[in-house]
């Protein structure tokens, strides 16, 4: 439940009070409950040859990503209930320089597939390389990131084993069975699902930013085994050209801290500059768009956030001339706190907020970014 | 170029209320549309068909009341719709309900098969994949352009990754799925309505599909929703 609280006096007053509330909750220190976040110490677990979980790793510009380390944080609770290994599958050109990323949160052994023709994504190659892995290996489950590659890829593999797959979860557990228990929402996150899988492995692919990572322990080393692509299986489908443009930051949007909202309240493209004026003051947070503003082409695809978006879970969102539509709204549900500022005392997006300011965000944004440096700057 | 597009009919998400005292949401009395990445996904088709001819078919499994969403499909100019609908489909998860939509696109014929990158309801973005595995075709995801090579053997498609996009050709017959950028939403006009009334949705049952029942619905379903 959102607190509905709408600030009181002239602009800059409600500015200040805003700061300070924010400052009190965690900005620029520790968020409340972050404490708790991490699953602690990566506890030694005892191998008893029980059932072995599996993380496809994936590498996004030059690093693991976040959601590589969510799910091996969940593949260490789950493997202490199970008494198996955790395993992660490495695939990629020249991708060895990862091994100890992964090792030290929490892998027992790596599957490296270290191949010139893997160095691109292709869903014919990663798939088969994938389904020869399960057969060979018989892991007793195995997770992906609900990403664009993890998305590709799961039901594919699911499809060419026969596997039930739960696509797009936002939690696993074990059941007193020891069956794996995957957290599925549906209908917009109105309801969220426990569904169980009969068939082995057990395959899921989760939301990123919604598992806690391990903390990792510079100690710890993997075992590696080596894996090779089939060379008979090549891909159907050639890429001629990627382009990261600007939606590569988007991507951060998955683990950010703080994301910023924007809605078509901004008028146009052309005033982003103040918003991202914002966004550096806030240490770089990632912007998001409404589906209005993505459909507008001002900001691309991939930072929409909601029905036909992603969902995002930052600690602290500001939705900035946003009207609060339901498509925009679930996709934020798993916020901290949320900010609105919006010029209409009605905008819905009040309804949906914890903290509001009644204001042309044109006014707001630039006394907000002043006072925030200020605050930060007295840190 | 033969392109069948599959299609899921699902409540106005928004228009859903829980249930105070069960918790549960109350599914009565929603209105149903089309899943609105479907939708481009079918706008698309029909653009393809309407530059360079050929047949576009709605292509869906769903209840008796899903034949509302396959005359929508018409009424947007779809030329044919083809309606799974069959007690022995009830239940089916995601790898059910593509064995089925496979042997239904294998009975039909194809070159090209659109759906939606996920539906707005279950958002499991994985039926479509695993039609593609089922009929050992290439697919490519998350579409945001698509153009057809000359010739028509072949497609140019961009793609939405998580960091851009990438341009990627693709042999035919190919699973392409669609996202909100592949076309503009548009609504049939009152008098493509009307046409469209005369055209009903042909039905096809699981019998007419696979002699074996149990390959469908929770039997042939590896995973279910456990209660409580």
């Amino acid at each position: 439940m959102r607190e509905k609280r709408v600030l009181e006096g002239d602009l800059p007053t409600q500015v200040q009070t805003l700061v300070q509330l924010l400052l009190e909750r965690g900005l620029f220190g520790t968020w409340a409950g972050d404490e708790a976040e991490s699953n602690g110490e990566l506890r030694e677990r005892k191998l008893t040859g029980g059932k072995a979980v599996w993380v496809v790793a994936e590498i996004l510009g030059d690093a693991l990503r976040p959601v590589t380390l969510e799910l091996l944080g969940k593949a260490v609770e789950l493997s202490g209930k199970y008494g198996g290994e955790v395993g992660a599958l490495l695939m990629g050109n020249s991708v060895d320089s990862y091994i100890a990323g992964l090792a030290i949160h929490g892998t027992d052994v790596i599957y490296l597939a270290n191949h010139q023709r893997l160095a691109q994504y292709s869903t014919d190659i990663y798939t088969a390389l994938l389904a020869r892995a399960i057969q060979d290996h018989k892991p007793g489950a195995v997770l992906l990131g609900s990403t664009a590659t993890g998305r590709d890829l799961a039901p594919r593999v699911a499809a060419r084993l026969g596997l039930g797959l739960t696509g797009d979860c936002i939690d696993l557990d074990v059941n007193d069975q020891g069956q794996l228990l995957q957290y599925k929402p549906a209908f917009g996150g109105n309801i969220v699902a426990p569904i169980l899988s009969r068939t082995a492995p057990e395959m899921a692919t989760v939301r990123p930013g919604m598992l806690k990572k391990a903390k990792p322990n510079p100690a710890r080393q993997a075992r590696v085994e080596m894996l090779w692509p089939d060379e008979a299986v090549t891909s159907r489908v050639t890429v001629l050209s990627q382009s990261g443009a600007d939606a590569g930051k988007a991507a951060a949007l998955d683990s950010a801290d703080i994301a910023l909202g924007v809605g078509k309240g901004i008028g146009g493209p052309a005033n982003l500059p103040v918003i991202e004026k914002l966004a550096t003051v806030l240490g770089g947070a990632p912007l998001a768009s409404t589906r209005d503003v993505s459909d507008l082409g001002w900001l691309p695809r991939q930072h929409q956030v909601g029905l036909t978006g992603r969902a995002i879970a930052p600690k602290l969102y500001f939705a900035i001339g946003i009207r609060g539509a339901f498509e925009h709204t679930v996709g934020i549900r798993r916020a901290g706190i949320v900010v609105a500022i919006n010029k209409n005392p009605k905008a819905p997006i009040f309804q949906n907020a914890d903290l509001g300011i009644v204001g042309d965000y044109a006014e707001v944004v630039p006394l907000l970014t002043a006072a925030l440096d200020a605050a930060k700057a007295k840190r | 170029m033969k392109t069948i597009v599959l299609i899921k009919q699902v409540p106005v998400v928004s228009a859903m209320k829980l249930d105070p005292e069960t918790k549960t949401l109350k599914r009565e009395g929603v209105p149903a549309e089309v899943s609105s990445f479907d939708i481009r996904a079918l706008l698309k088709a029909i653009e393809l068909r309407n530059s360079q001819g050929g047949e576009v078919v709605a292509l869906t499994m769903g209840p008796p009341q899903a034949k509302a969403a396959l005359e929508h499909c018409l009424a947007l100019g779809a030329d044919r719709a083809v309606h799974l609908v069959d007690r022995a489909f009830a239940g089916s998860d995601t790898l059910a309900t593509a064995r089925a939509l496979a042997l239904a696109l294998k009975r039909e014929g194809y070159d090209l098969i659109l759906c939606g990158r996920h539906s707005t309801d279950a958002e499991t973005g994985q039926v479509g994949p695993e039609v593609a595995e089922l009929l050992d075709i290439p697919q490519v995801t998350a579409a945001a352009k698509l153009t057809v090579n000359e010739g028509g053997k072949a497609l140019t498609v961009e793609r939405e990754t998580d960091n851009g996009f990438e341009t990627v050709t693709c042999p035919l017959p190919a699973l392409i799925s669609a996202t909100e950028d592949l076309a503009s939403e548009r609504f049939p006009s009152k008098a493509e309505r009307e046409q469209a009334k005369g055209q009903s949705a042909q039905e096809v049952t699981a019998s007419d599909l696979f002699a074996d029942l149990s390959t469908f619905s929770t039997t042939g379903s590896p995973t279910w929703v456990a209660s409580g």
